[in-house]
C-alpha cells in the first residue's frame, strides 16, 4: 500500500514537471533548428543566435534592458531592504497598515493599472518618460519582493545577535552593518536577482513609462512575436532562459537555503 | 507607537522608515489617486489627450468644477456592452485559470511535501525554477505549441490521431492554459507550505483514529491547508483579472479581458480617460480580494515574529 | 474461541520485530507478549526504541522482519486505520481546526457511528476526564494538561483493545505529572483496556505499571513487575538505570550452602545467593543506598552476618525526608547511602566522620559483571 503512494507520488511530480519544463525545453530546442519552420526539423544549426547577434535593433534593447535592470535592482534593494527593516524593527507605527500594504500589493496589482497609474503621474508632473522613468516604475514593482525576501530572513534572526552587538559596545550603526547586514546578506543578494529579472521580463511597466529612445527587450520581442513565431526569438528566449538558470543558480549558491528564498519569491515569507 | 517611543526614535531609524515610505507614496499611492482624476476628465485630442477637471486644490475652484465632472468615461463603460462583456469574461476567465491552478498544483505540492525531507528543497526549488523565466517567453512556447500548425496538431495529425488540427490557439482555452501555467507557482508555494507544516502527526493520529488515506487527506490534510488554498487562489486570480499579454498573445479576437481593453484604449485609441475608467473600475473589482490578500499577507508577516 | 481462553491469550504479540533506520537498528529482534486488561510500561533512556516500538504495533511503520499479532490476528501488514488500537501521541496531536468534541469524536465518526450516539460518548468522555462544558474549545484555548486529558479521551473514545501511550507525562509540570499517573490509573482499571505506555522515567513507570520491560538499544533487557525490576535486577545495566544502586566489583572467593562469599577492594562480603558460583569469577555487589546501615565506626554493631564495611562520610546532602551519603571506602571504591530522616540520628554524620556501613547478606544481590 505504501508503494502504491510512492508510485502515485512519483507519476503526479513527473507529470507536473513535464508541463513546467516541457515548452521551456521545446523553445530552447527549437532555438537551435536550422529550418525557418515550427514543425520541420532542419537540424542543428546556430545560425538563428548569428541572425540575433547581427540585428542591431534588438541589441541595444538588450542593452537598455539591462542597463534598466541594474539600476531598478539596486534602488529597489536598498528601498525594498528599508522597508523591511521598517516592518520588522518597528513595531506598530501608525499608517503601518496602509505601508505593508503598499509592499505587498504591487506584488498581485495587475500591471496595467500599474502602468497607467505611473504614467500619469509622471505626466502630470511634467517628467519626460524615458529611461529615468522606465527605472522608478521597475524599481517600484521590485521593491515588495525585495521586501518581502528581506522580512522572512530578518524573521528567522536571532534579536539577541544585535543586543549581543551593542553589549559589546557597538553602536546601532555599527551593529547594523558588522552583524545584520553580514547574516541578511544572502537575501538581500538573492532579492537584488529577483529585481533585476522582473525588470528584465517586464513588458507592461516598461510600455507604459518608457520613451522613444529607451525601447526594452520585451518590448521589442512582443512587437516580434505579435508578426508570428521566428526562430530568432526561440533563440533569444533560450538566451533569456540561460541568464536566469544562471542567476538562478547564483541565488542558491549564495543562500544556503533556496526555499525560504524562493518562496518569499513568489510572495509569501518563508516560515521555517 | 508611543510617544515616548517616537522620541527615542533616532534620525537614521526614521530615514529607514521614511525613504520607503516616501518613495510609496510618491510612485505607489500618489498615482492611483491621478488614475481616478483622469478617469473624471473627458477625452481630447492633444498631449496630454485629456482636458483635467482638476488643476488646484483651491476650494471654491473645486466646488466650481464639481458640476463639470465629466462621467462620459464611466457611461461609455456602461452604454458599451463590450466593456461589460469584457468584465465579465475577465472573472470568468481568472476564475476558471485559479481552479485549474489549484487542481494541478495541490497534487504537486502534495507530492512535493511528502517526498524524503532532504529532497524537498530541491524540487521545491525546481517547481519554481520556471517562475524567474521570462512571462513573455512562456507564453511565446505556448504559441509555438497550441498553434494550428504548431506542435501539438503536428504531432497529434503526425500519429493520426486526429485528421483536421484542434484550434486550441486564439481561443479562451489557450488563454486558460497559458494563465495557469504562468501562474502555477503562486498557486504551488502557498500550497506546499500550507501542506509541509502540518504536524505529520496528525494525519497519523486520524489513520490511528479509523480513517483511510483518503479520509486523513479530506478530514485533516485539506482542511488544514485552506488558507494556503485561499492564499494561492487570490495570488492567482487578482493578476490573471487584469492579465494583458497572455489574452493578446494567445487569445483570439472574441477573448475580451478588461486588461487588453485598457490597453488598446490606451495605445490604440488614445483614450486615456477610458482607459483610467477601466482602470478604476478594474480596481473596484478587486478592491475585494485585495484586501483580503493584503490581510493573509500582513497576518502572515505578523506570524514569522 | 471461548470466553476464559480469549482472556488468557495475550492482547498483542510480537516475534522477532526488528526495525531498521537506515544503517541503525532501532528494534531488534524483539519478542513481546502482552496480557489483555494489564498496565505496561516500556522504559529506557531516550533513543532506545521505545517510540520506533509503539509505531511499528500503532502500524505507522512497518518492520523489516518479524510478525506483529493483535487479539491472535497477524496485523503485520494492516494499515493503522484498520487496527483495533489507538495511541496517544507525544505531541498530542489535536486536530488544531477542530473543537474538543469532534476531536474526541473523530474516530466514531470514521466508524460511522450515529450522531446521536457519537454526542454521547463523546459526553461522557469528557466526563471521565473532568473536561465537562469543554466540548466547544479548540485545542488552542486548552491548557497543557487539558490537551493531554483531550488527547487521551480521544484515543480511548473507540474502546480500543489497547492503547499506546508515547511518554504521556513529558510535556507536563511535575505536579500535574504526578495527578495525572493516579488518573491514568483510574481510567485504565475504569475501562479494562490494556495499556502501553512508553517513558524514560523510572518512577513514572514503577508508579503506574504492573509490569515493566527495561529496553536497551532496540531489546528487552528485562521484564518483569516493578518490584522484581527493582530488587533483583538481572543486569548491571538495568540495576543503574532503575533507581539508585552502589556496584562494588569483586571475586567470588566461595560458594557456601546458599551463600556467596565476594572479594572486593573493601573487603570481603556474603551475600545471599541461591546460584553457585565458581571461585574467581568476577562479579560485582549491587546494594540498593536506602538498604545500608550507616552508623559510627567504634560503635558498629556486632551482628553475626552483618556485613560492615569501615569508611568515611565524604559528602552530606539533607534532601528533607532522606539524607545522602557518600562513603569513601578503602581500595579506592565509594558507597551511597540513603537514610530515613525519621530514624533518629539519621542525619547525624558529617563529612570527616569514620562510620562503619552495615548491610545483611540478603540486602545485596550478585550481578554477573
Ligand atoms: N524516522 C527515523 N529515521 C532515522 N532514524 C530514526 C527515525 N526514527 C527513529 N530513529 C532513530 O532510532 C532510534 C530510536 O528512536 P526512538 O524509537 O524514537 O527512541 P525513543 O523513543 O526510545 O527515544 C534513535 O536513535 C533515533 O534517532
Ligand atoms: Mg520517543
Amino acid at each position: 500500500m505504501k508503494r502504491d503512494w510512492t508510485v502515485a507520488r512519483l507519476a503526479v511530480l513527473c507529470a507536473g514537471f513535464a508541463f513546467l519544463y516541457g515548452p521551456i525545453v521545446l523553445v530552447v530546442i527549437y532555438s537551435f533548428n536550422g529550418s525557418r519552420l515550427v514543425t520541420v526539423w532542419g537540424g542543428w544549426s546556430t545560425r538563428w543566435y548569428g541572425a540575433l547577434f547581427a540585428n542591431r535593433q534588438l541589441m541595444a534593447s538588450a542593452a537598455t534592458s539591462l542597463e534598466a535592470a541594474i539600476a531598478s535592482g539596486a534602488i529597489a534593494t536598498i528601498l525594498g531592504t528599508l522597508a523591511a527593516l521598517a516592518l520588522d524593527r518597528f513595531g506598530r507605527f501608525r499608517s503601518r497598515g496602509l505601508f505593508a500594504g503598499a509592499i505587498y500589493a504591487p506584488l498581485v496589482l495587475p500591471e496595467v493599472v500599474m502602468g497607467l497609474a505611473l504614467l500619469l503621474f509622471f505626466v502630470a508632473s511634467g517628467v519626460e518618460r524615458g529611461f529615468v522613468t522606465l527605472v522608478v516604475a521597475h524599481a517600484t514593482l521590485s521593491l515588495g519582493f525585495v521586501a518581502i525576501l528581506v522580512r522572512a530572513r530578518l524573521a528567522g534572526f536571532d534579536r539577541s545577535l544585535e543586543e549581543a552587538a551593542s553589549d559589546l559596545g557597538a553602536g546601532p550603526a555599527t551593529a547594523f552593518m558588522r552583524v545584520t547586514l553580514p547574516l541578511i546578506a544572502p537575501a538581500v543578494a538573492t532579492g537584488f536577482l529577483l529585481a533585476v529579472t522582473l525588470s528584465l521580463d517586464d513588458l507592461i511597466l516598461a510600455s507604459f513609462n518608457t520613451g522613444p529612445g529607451s525601447t526594452t527587450l520585451p518590448m521589442r520581442i512582443y512587437s516580434e512575436v505579435r508578426l508570428g513565431v521566428t526562430p530568432q526569438i526561440n533563440a533569444m528566449s533560450t538566451l533569456l532562459i540561460g541568464f536566469v538558470g544562471t542567476s538562478l543558480l547564483l541565488a542558491a549558491l549564495i543562500g544556503r537555503s533556496p526555499r525560504g528564498q524562493l518562496e518569499g519569491s513568489a510572495g509569501r515569507g518563508a516560515r521555517d | 507607537m508611543t510617544k515616548a517611543a517616537r522620541a527615542r526614535m533616532s534620525l537614521a531609524a526614521r530615514l529607514v522608515l521614511a525613504l520607503p515610505y516616501g518613495w510609496l507614496i510618491l510612485f505607489f499611492l500618489a498615482p492611483f489617486a491621478l488614475v481616478l482624476k483622469v478617469s473624471l476628465s473627458s477625452s481630447e485630442l492633444g498631449q496630454p489627450p485629456y482636458a483635467p477637471i482638476f488643476n488646484s486644490f483651491d476650494l471654491a475652484d473645486i466646488r466650481d468644477k464639481l458640476g463639470a465632472l465629466s462621467l462620459d468615461a464611466y457611461a461609455g463603460l456602461v452604454g458599451d456592452s463590450l466593456y461589460l462583456q469584457s468584465y465579465v469574461n475577465s472573472v470568468l476567465i481568472a476564475a476558471a485559470a485559479t481552479m485549474i491552478a489549484l487542481l494541478v498544483a495541490y497534487p504537486l505540492a502534495l507530492a512535493i511535501a511528502r517526498s524524503e525531507p532532504n529532497r524537498r528543497p530541491l524540487l521545491l526549488l525546481l517547481a519554481i525554477a520556471p517562475f524567474w523565466t521570462s512571462a513573455l517567453v512562456r507564453v511565446y512556447a505556448w504559441i509555438m505549441i497550441l498553434k494550428d500548425e504548431g506542435l501539438i496538431n503536428h504531432a497529434l495529425m503526425g500519429i493520426g490521431l486526429i485528421a483536421e488540427p484542434l484550434h486550441i490557439f486564439a481561443t479562451n482555452w489557450a488563454v486558460l492554459i497559458g494563465i495557469v501555467y504562468s501562474y502555477l507557482p503562486f498557486m504551488l508555494l502557498p500550497l506546499y507550505a500550507a501542506i509541509e507544516n502540518q504536524d505529520r502527526a496528525l494525519a497519523e493520529a486520524a489513520a490511528d483514529l479509523g480513517a483511510s488515506p483518503t479520509g486523513v487527506f479530506w478530514r485533516i490534510t485539506f482542511p488544514l491547508s485552506l488558507p494556503g488554498v485561499l492564499a494561492g487562489a487570490l495570488m492567482v486570480f487578482i493578476p490573471a483579472v487584469g492579465e494583458f499579454v497572455i489574452p493578446d498573445l494567445l487569445g483570439g479576437s472574441d477573448t475580451l479581458m478588461i486588461g487588453a481593453t485598457l490597453w488598446n484604449d490606451f495605445f490604440a485609441n488614445r483614450d486615456w480617460p477610458a482607459a483610467s475608467a477601466a482602470a478604476v473600475a478594474l480596481l473596484a473589482l478587486l478592491v475585494g480580494p485585495l484586501v483580503l490578500y493584503e490581510r493573509l499577507q500582513i497576518k502572515a508577516g505578523e506570524e514569522q515574529r | 474461541m471461548s470466553a476464559p481462553s480469549e482472556s488468557a491469550a495475550p492482547v498483542v504479540r510480537l516475534e522477532g520485530v526488528t526495525k531498521r533506520h537506515g544503517r541503525l537498528t532501532a528494534v531488534d529482534n524483539l519478542s513481546l507478549s502482552l496480557r489483555r486488561g494489564e498496565f505496561f510500561a516500556l522504559l529506557g533512556p531516550s533513543g532506545c526504541g521505545k517510540t520506533s516500538l509503539l509505531r511499528l504495533i500503532g502500524g505507522f511503520e512497518a518492520p523489516d522482519s518479524g510478525r506483529i499479532f493483535i487479539d491472535g490476528v497477524d496485523v503485520t501488514e494492516t494499515p493503522p486505520h484498520r487496527r483495533p488500537v489507538n495511541m496517544m501521541f507525544q505531541t498530542y496531536a489535536l486536530f488544531p481546526h477542530l473543537n474538543v468534541a469532534c476531536n474526541i469524536g473523530f474516530g466514531l465518526v470514521q466508524e460511522g457511528m450515529p450522531k446521536a450516539k457519537i454526542k454521547t460518548r463523546v459526553e461522557e468522555m469528557l466526563r471521565f476526564v473532568q473536561l465537562e462544558g469543554l466540548g466547544e474549545r479548540r485545542p488552542d484555548q486548552l491548557s497543557g494538561g487539558q490537551k493531554q486529558r483531550v488527547a487521551l479521551a480521544r484515543a480511548l473514545a473507540k474502546r480500543p483493545k489497547l492503547l499506546l501511550l508515547d511518554e504521556p507525562l513529558a510535556a507536563l509540570d511535575r505536579r500535574l505529572r504526578e495527578e495525572t499517573q493516579f488518573e491514568l490509573m483510574r481510567l485504565q482499571k475504569t475501562f479494562g483496556v490494556t495499556f502501553l505506555v512508553v517513558t524514560h522515567d523510572q518512577r513514572e513507570a514503577m508508579a503506574m505499571a504492573g509490569r515493566i520491560a527495561v529496553m536497551r538499544e532496540g531489546r528487552i533487557e528485562q521484564i518483569g513487575t516493578p518490584e522484581q525490576i527493582y530488587e533483583t535486577p538481572s543486569s548491571r545495566y538495568v540495576a543503574r538505570f532503575v533507581g539508585e544502586i552502589n556496584l562494588l566489583d569483586g571475586k567470588v572467593a566461595t560458594t557456601t550452602g546458599g551463600r556467596v562469599s565476594v572479594a572486593t577492594a573493601a573487603g570481603a562480603v556474603e551475600i545471599a545467593c541461591a546460584a553457585a558460583y565458581a571461585p574467581g569469577w568476577p562479579v560485582a555487589v549491587a546494594l540498593r543506598p536506602e538498604r545500608i546501615l550507616v552508623c559510627p565506626s567504634e560503635a558498629a554493631p556486632d551482628a553475626p552476618g552483618l556485613n560492615l564495611l569501615h569508611g568515611v562520610i565524604e559528602e552530606k546532602a539533607y534532601l528533607g525526608e532522606v539524607t545522602l551519603y557518600r562513603i569513601g571506602l578503602s581500595g579506592g571504591l565509594a558507597l551511597r547511602a540513603a537514610r530515613q530522616n525519621h530514624e533518629p540520628g539519621a542525619s547525624a554524620f558529617e563529612p570527616g566522620d569514620k562510620v562503619a556501613a552495615g548491610f545483611t547478606p540478603d540486602a545485596a544481590i550478585i550481578l554477573p559483571s
